[in-house]
């Protein structure tokens, strides 16, 4: 990563899961490698024919790797068009055949887990500030608690809590992602900023919306009074 | 500066498996080294003696006590544990004598594991499921 300029841009195809400019090599780290390692078993880049331009180098070779999520396996070639200048990368940019990612991630429409985590916090949100509009963008049709809860129980939920304490307010303390799946630890507080109720929910999502949920009595709605 | 174990996701997973049978089988040689002398469950409010002490009164009251791993999840130096524990009541359980009665609780537990043991925790499980099936609650 020291290689990496602190403005570089890191361009990832369009039509693959984390396609988008990437600035920086903390975003580079935390949004495109970390990402790799989570959602991919095993992802190698083995570069074979380097192609030097003085300032530009093109790299040939293939990808490997397989979906943690659809257990499909990967092996495309790639090409990678890297800048330099004053002996660090300004620019990467790679072109792969985005058909054969569409094939390894297929049915799995594929989240960074920054991107996951954000979805998990647009719901806390709804507890927050009463949305309810906002749960048939986030969650699948056919969602379910492992309580049993579907989504219209959630949103019933959800507004009786808020009906009981108006001004309550969930905050999220800790977040983890490991494949298709979201921890979240949270502290629901209302008047006076008393603390109601803590917990631990899991999620895992699929094609981009919340499938499933797991979390023992303790969505912010079960209240210790 | 000392070397520090920092452990892979994989062996974080074995060291929780193992932790966990100590529910199950009593067997606490391996608790001192697996928890950090200053463990602390923030959830909970107890300390590595205290843990001790719950698993132990626990275990009293239900002996066929079994806790399962249903889901482990690893970011970093944090695992997230989702368990079953199944049971039954015979014995002496906060003051309440054995009522013969089966429970079933579920929960989710947060491990920080630093340098190989487990230095502190956040846990949620349906306690007031649990006590209401034992008829404790109504």
């Amino acid at each position: 990563l020291s290689l990496l300029d602190a403005n570089v841009h890191w361009v990832e195809p369009e039509g693959v899961p984390l396609e988008g400019i990437y600035i920086g090599p903390d975003a580079v780290l935390k949004e495109v490698l970390i990402p790799l390692t989570s959602t991919w078993d095993g992802f190698t880049v083995t570069p074979e024919t380097f192609l030097d331009a003085g300032d530009t180098i093109t790299v040939l070779g293939t990808l490997k790797g397989t979906n943690k999520a659809t257990g499909k396996k990967l092996g495309t070639p790639y090409i990678a068009v890297w800048t330099l200048r004053d002996g660090k990368v300004v620019k990467y940019q790679s072109f792969v055949n985005t058909i054969a990612f569409a094939h390894a991630t297929s049915g799995q429409q594929m989240m960074t887990p920054e991107k996951m985590k954000t979805l998990v916090n647009r719901f806390v949100q709804v507890w927050n500030d009463g949305n309810l509009e906002m749960l048939e963008e986030l969650f699948a049709p056919d969602y379910k608690h492992a309580d049993g809860r579907t989504k219209t129980a959630l949103k019933q939920n959800i507004e009786a809590t808020r009906q009981a304490f108006p001004d309550l307010h969930v905050t999220v303390d800790d977040q983890m992602v490991d494949g298709d799946k979201v921890v979240t630890r949270w502290t629901a507080r209302g008047t006076g900023k008393k603390i109601v109720n803590t917990g631990i929910g899991i999620d895992r999502i699929v094609n981009g919306k919340i499938l499933e949920s797991w979390g023992s009595s303790e969505e912010p709605g079960m209240f210790r009074q | 500066m000392l070397a520090k174990t920092t452990l892979s996701p994989e062996e974080m997973k074995e060291l929780v498996k193992h932790n966990l049978q100590i529910w199950n089988d009593g067997n606490f040689d391996r608790f001192d080294e697996e928890f950090a002398p200053n463990y602390r469950n923030h959830s909970s409010n107890t300390d590595k003696a205290q843990l001790k002490q719950a698993i132990v009164a626990m275990r009293q009251a239900f002996p066929d006590l079994h806790v399962t791993v249903d889901d482990l999840i690893v970011e970093g130096d944090k695992i997230t544990i989702r368990w079953t524990a199944h049971g039954t009541h015979q014995g002496d359980y906060y003051g309440v004598p054995a009522t013969g009665k089966k429970m079933k609780n579920t929960g989710i537990l947060i491990d920080r594991i630093e340098d190989g043991k487990f230095v502190e925790s956040w846990s949620s499980s349906d306690e007031l499921g649990m006590f209401r099936q034992l008829g404790l609650v109504s």
